[in-house]
């Protein structure tokens, strides 16, 4: 296992999920997934021309246990989507920035691999949606992050109107904070969205390069990082999470790699990726594969050069975008670009 | 308010230099100056002029960036760049390059052909040698003409036929014993794998050029008339300094810049359309050591290309007719969903971008129009400019609704002036104020009801004037 320390805290690798599939067990773009007792819920985008956006529903120990939400522009589907957040009955939050609304779907019970289309009228978990498009305060502007306080609200981040909005589960709006601009309490862009145990907000401020923190009135406290490629800087963050320690995980989008800071903001360590070897569920695609091909499996690598870069290649980030910490301080980072998950955890010394 | 005729000419610039530009765009460039704009567009660079941002398209259309095997996310990744530029002679003049070195994804894929268009925005503006270099090591290229199977025992004439034939030098300059031998001096030149991505990507292998001495023929050879021990780069040296090169290259400029010609096999064979502007075009290209840059400077500013005969006379290639009318209405300004299926058109109308039909590129000037084409073109172009929502054309309708009442005529003659502007032939005229006169003069009105009514007089005449001929010409 990869170690690595800094300043009492040691941060070890633990393992991945991945798969880049067009459906069932994998992702394909995933952009935010989100942790709910044993399992993660996680949304691909997908791309243009491919039916493979989806929530996908499994255990952290890669179980599949089945997907939802289909593309198009029906009740239930979704365009962009963007962010997830599941409130305390197990219901599924999800964002779309162009269709400029929230949909509601049960995430509850065990579907054993099944495919719920929502477009569908088998077995459809599509409950309801809300959001009005428009920059007027209560309005929807590109929806790119999520997330419930501890009073089953909901703060989310809009990319195009540049500000956090505060709304019931219900879509009631509350208030608004942030406004388009690179000073305290503005943003250019803004993207995922965290909170802490005390109930401060922390906002990936994408173009300007931070995350800035607030309170959860929206007053500014302070911020992390700044724009750059060092360690240290950020391009384009894309996910923020604190853990029980206070310290904060940033997801550098666009420098692929996880910037790590204390609460003080000092920086304390970069991660730039570990994962090694196949996932279980690659695994089973690389068997797969390896019996359709009668046994001939892939082509070896002979060049001990190419593997080892090849190797080196495959740890790295690929634009990791959700971070998500559990109770028992597992840290998820998603990875839009190798549409994978790895895991860490993190140790005091 | 600038002089018509300074609009118009701007205009032709701009369809040339690029895909069109909205006349708010016109305005402010005529307001800048003809001869500043050619600076600006050749130099996009020295004048501080930045690229489109790829995390910014990335964070919505991550397929149009990293388009692995998927096609249409590789070609509206381009399309994007096309439609929202602010360099937009980088993109014309990688289109023009995609033209001459025409690959295709069918055999190597869209990422190859991405790394090669944006070698294209990288080195199509400086020396022609230094091109046909990239070129000569452009992964892409070399699966495409099967140069990574010319090896030292066994050889492969495939690329270094078309080098001189299709990129050099034309048909009838050169013998098959050179074309032997220009081959033999590539072998070696092949693809590897080693470069780590970055950037968004994460750490990746990519496809790079790779040169194999051991694989090379170092022996003797004689080309075009020259003995020695040639390797590819010599090789170019010596195209270059053949009169044929200058020739070949300066054709292909003005095909596409200036004037329609004859198709590129029937070039030894037919006279140039207009020798003088050749001659011009050959001159600058030699004198400046074979710098695109200059050389367009030199005919962007030439009384034959500002010539008023030469305005609206080329048919526009799909990709012109295409990427000149989403710049029109405005719509695509920011990344948004769905831009795959305005790439998609581009195959549709005949023209597919990144995938030519044959190294032998596009068949271009009125072959791009059959009776099947035309309807196509005239279906898309009417679909947008009828569509009041987009913000071009809502700009269209509050200039022209700025007079309380428009005949006939005026209504004519404003949308001509709006969308161009352009200049048709009198009966044409004469047959749209005919039909403009049938509703009688166009109110702009107060109430919804009157300003819809007038809303639709407009965006009926606009699809009007975009089906006749002139509009399928830039």
């Amino acid at each position: 296992m990869t170690t690595k320390q800094s300043r009492g805290r040691n941060f070890q690798y633990s393992y991945h999920i991945a798969n880049p599939a067009p459906g069932g067990p994998g992702f394909r773009n995933p952009v935010d997934m989100v942790f709910y007792e044993n399992m993660i819920f996680a949304i691909s985008r997908g791309t243009e021309g491919e039916p493979c956006g989806r929530v996908g529903k499994f255990t952290k120990d890669e179980r599949f246990v089945g997907q939802f939400a289909t593309y198009g522009t029906g009740d239930g589907q979704f365009i962009w989507p963007t962010a997830l957040a599941v409130d305390e009955q197990g219901l599924v939050y999800m964002a779309d920035e162009w269709l400029n609304r929230v949909s509601v779907y049960d995430g509850n019970g065990e579907w054993e691999g099944e495919i719920l289309e929502t477009s569908d009228k088998f077995k459809p978990n599509y409950l309801r949606h809300w959001g009005k498009s428009g920059s007027e305060l209560g309005e929807l502007d590109g929806p790119a992050g999520m997330v419930f306080d501890q009073d089953h609200n909901l703060y989310i981040t809009e990319n195009q109107n540049h500000r956090v909005s505060k709304f019931t589960k219900d879509g009631e709006f509350l208030f608004a904070f942030g406004k388009q601009g690179s000073g305290e309490g503005e943003f250019m862009n803004p993207w995922g969205i965290n909170i802490d145990s005390k109930g401060d907000i922390y906002v990936a401020d994408w173009g300007n390069g931070r995350v800035q923190k607030f309170s959860p009135d929206g007053s500014f406290i302070m911020s992390f990082g700044s724009y750059g490629q060092g360690q240290g800087e950020l391009d384009r963050p894309g996910g923020v999470a604190v853990d029980k320690d206070g310290d904060v995980f940033i997801t550098d989008w666009w420098g692929n790699k996880v910037e790590v800071f204390d609460p003080e903001g000092k920086h304390l360590i970069t991660l730039n990726g570990d994962a090694t070897g196949l996932s279980k569920w690659g695994q089973e695609v690389a068997d797969a594969n390896l019996a359709g091909s009668g046994g001939q499996g892939a082509v070896a690598i002979e060049d001990p050069e190419l593997a080892a870069k090849i190797e080196e290649g495959n740890k790295s980030f690929g634009r990791p975008k959700a971070i998500r910490i559990d109770e028992d301080g597992l840290i998820g980072i998603l990875e839009e670009g190798k549409s994978r998950i790895q895991f860490y955890y993190k140790n005091m010394s | 308010m600038a002089d018509s005729k300074d609009i118009a000419l701007m205009a032709h610039l701009m369809r040339r230099a690029g895909f069109g530009a909205s006349r708010e765009e016109l305005e402010m460039r005529v307001a800048k100056g003809y001869e500043a704009t050619v600076e600006e567009l050749l130099d996009p660079d020295g004048h501080g002029i930045p690229d489109l941002d790829d995390r910014e398209i990335c964070r919505h259309n991550p397929g149009y960036v990293f388009p692995s095997g998927n096609q249409p996310n590789a070609m509206a990744y381009w399309v994007y760049k096309m439609i929202n530029s602010k360099r937009p002679l980088e993109e014309k003049i990688a289109l023009f390059w995609h033209q001459v070195f025409a690959t295709s994804f069918i055999k190597v894929g869209p990422p190859m052909m991405m790394d090669q268009i944006q070698m294209f925005r990288d080195y199509g503006f400086g020396s022609y040698r230094d091109l046909l270099m990239q070129v000569s090591m452009d992964p892409g290229m070399l699966k495409w003409l099967d140069n990574v199977d010319n090896h030292k025992d066994s050889g492969n004439e495939n690329w270094g036929r078309e080098l001189l034939e299709l990129f050099s030098m034309g048909q009838g300059n050169y013998t098959e014993e050179d074309v032997k031998e220009v081959s033999r001096a590539f072998t070696g030149w092949t693809v590897g794998q080693g470069a780590v991505g970055a950037g968004g990507a994460g750490a990746f292998l990519k496809n790079i050029f790779q040169y194999i001495p051991e694989d090379h023929d170092d022996g003797e050879k004689v080309i075009l008339g020259h003995r020695g021990r040639f390797n590819g780069e010599d090789v170019i040296d010596l195209i270059m300094k053949h009169p044929a090169t200058t020739r070949f290259v300066s054709r292909h400029i003005y095909n596409f810049f200036v004037g329609d010609e004859v198709q590129v096999p029937s070039w030894q064979d037919v006279a140039p359309a207009d020798p003088v502007a050749l001659n011009i075009i050959g001159e600058a290209f030699q004198s400046s050591n074979y710098d695109i840059r200059q050389t367009l400077r030199v005919i962007f500013n030439s009384d034959f290309f500002k010539d008023e005969k030469n305005w609206c006379s080329k048919v526009k290639s799909p990709v012109e007719l295409i990427i000149g009318t989403m710049k029109l209405v405005k719509h695509h300004q920011r990344p948004e969903p769905f831009l795959t299926d305005i790439a998609m058109e581009t195959e549709y109308q005949g023209q597919t971008i990144l995938g030519p039909p044959s190294v032998e590129g596009w068949h271009t000037g009125h072959e791009w129009i059959d009776s099947g084409q035309l309807v196509e073109r005239i279906n898309f172009v009417g679909d947008h400019v009828g569509n009041s929502r987009f913000a071009g054309i809502r700009s269209i309708i509050d200039r022209l609704a700025t007079q309380e009442e428009l005949s006939p005529e005026d209504l004519v003659d404003g949308c001509l002036d709006l969308v161009g502007p352009i200049k048709v032939a009198d009966g044409t005229r004469l047959e749209l104020i005919a039909h403009a006169e049938a509703n009688g003069p166009a109110k702009r009105g107060t109430s919804e009801e009157e300003k819809a009514a007038f809303t639709d007089r407009v965006t009926e005449m606009l699809r009007l004037i975009t089906a006749v001929r002139e509009y399928q010409l830039g």
